[in-house]
């Protein structure tokens, strides 16, 4: 590989790019799969990459992030011991192991969906205290009757044991897309 | 500022209701800076976690930015249309850019081994009705690879203008050659190709 990336510039390059995507994959595995280590691990990489293409806020926010997250242990160790054990700093919706997502992305797409829509609370009813902690606390006992009647109705959401993406006509279709790329 | 300051209050006295040590909140990048200096002026007793999701999505920006003007749009604009493309390059359209940016990994991996592997040991991984397919041979004894290396030497692919070829060590070979007869069937092993090479040394 170092004799690969000796050549040519472009090969050095493409080489960086692998490794970088490298890092991304690992990023998205620790969340996946909910391995705090892992995760502060592909932060650290990140912020060198972030310093390099502009993103300075970035660079800046996540060395602060990071330095924060080391000291857990001493500062905050029932934190540390939930998310390093446990794996709490995910949200899993759903109980496979390939499922844990970010909290950022369940806030914005789960809650403030629910929230802001009709019905919800900054429409309508209100955001009083009382409200809130009607809505709180009764939100999974709506799940459940959501999807009773999503069964009763006949429009329930099939998803099969197997990811998405692993279905053939989509493995099918990328490694097409991945034929066509490599021409290129 | 106030309102961020109230909404750390207001967290930190629903803990204590709750009986829980301490809150966890989630921000994105310019709140989290702002929570996160507030935080420590003031000494509340919270964790503030930068969300992970958005940080994703500048990363996937910064890689973007590392590969424009080296092709790679010219190359992807052939599966997905041009203004896709640069929004997958900021890190906009973030499952197309994943997607994107997987495949143009894999195809650089799938360049990289068939450079790698001595040509008889290449299977079709990917070009079907290509003119230029080496013929599968079986695995012979030692002698075998040295002599058709010689043979195949020049229908090696070309890597950046020119012919490479690494000498590996048998077992190596071996392991790669199993591990690229298993990605014909399951295309999908390829994104783990990289522990693999750490694993052999390459």
């Amino acid at each position: 590989m170092n004799e690969l990336c000796n050549s040519s510039r472009t090969a050095k390059l493409s080489i960086q790019y692998l490794r970088y995507v490298e890092i991304l994959k690992l990023f998205i595995r620790a969340e996946r799969t909910r391995n705090w280590n892992l995760h502060l691990e592909a932060v650290n990489r990140m912020i060198s990459i972030f310093a390099a293409t502009e993103h300075i806020l970035y660079a800046k926010s996540a060395r602060l992030y990071l330095q924060n997250m080391l000291e857990l242990p001493t500062k905050y160790p029932w934190v540390y011991a939930n998310f390093s054990e446990h794996g709490y700093y995910t949200v899993r919706r759903s109980d496979r192991y390939w499922a844990g997502l970010w909290t950022d992305l369940i806030i914005e797409q789960v809650l403030m969906r629910s929230l802001k829509s009709r019905g919800g609370l900054t429409r309508g009813r209100g955001v009083t205290e009382s409200v809130r902690i009607l809505w709180t606390n009764s939100m999974y006992r709506c799940a459940s009757v959501h999807n009773a009647m999503s069964n009763l109705t006949g429009m329930q959401h099939k998803s099969s044991e197997q990811h998405v993406e692993l279905g053939s006509s989509r493995v099918k279709r990328d490694h097409k897309d991945l034929v066509t790329t490599s021409k290129t | 500022m106030s309102c961020i300051y109230s909404t750390l209050l207001f967290v930190i006295d629903q803990s204590k209701q709750l009986r829980m040590e301490v809150p966890v909140l989630t921000f994105d990048q310019p709140l989290w800076h702002k929570a996160t200096e507030i935080a420590n002026a003031m000494s509340l007793s919270i964790v503030l976690i930068l969300g992970g999701f958005h940080l994703m999505m500048s990363y996937v920006g910064s890689l973007g930015f590392v590969i424009k003007g080296s092709g790679l749009q010219e190359a992807l604009e052939t599966i997905y249309g041009s203004n896709t493309v640069e929004h997958m390059f900021t890190g906009k359209a973030i499952a197309r850019a994943l997607c994107g940016h997987f495949l143009t990994e894999s195809a650089l991996q799938t360049k990289l081994l068939r450079s790698l592997l001595p040509a008889h040991l290449m299977p079709c991984i990917n070009e079907s009705n290509d003119a230029e397919d080496v013929p599968k041979e079986k695995i012979g004894p030692n002698e075998k690879y040295v002599h058709q290396d010689r043979q195949h030497e020049n229908q090696r692919p070309m890597l950046d203008g020119k012919r490479y070829s690494f000498q590996l060590e048998n077992e190596q070979v071996e392991e790669l050659s199993t591990f690229v007869k298993s990605v014909e069937k399951e295309p999908a092993k390829l994104l783990i190709l990289p522990e693999i090479l750490a694993c052999s040394g390459t």
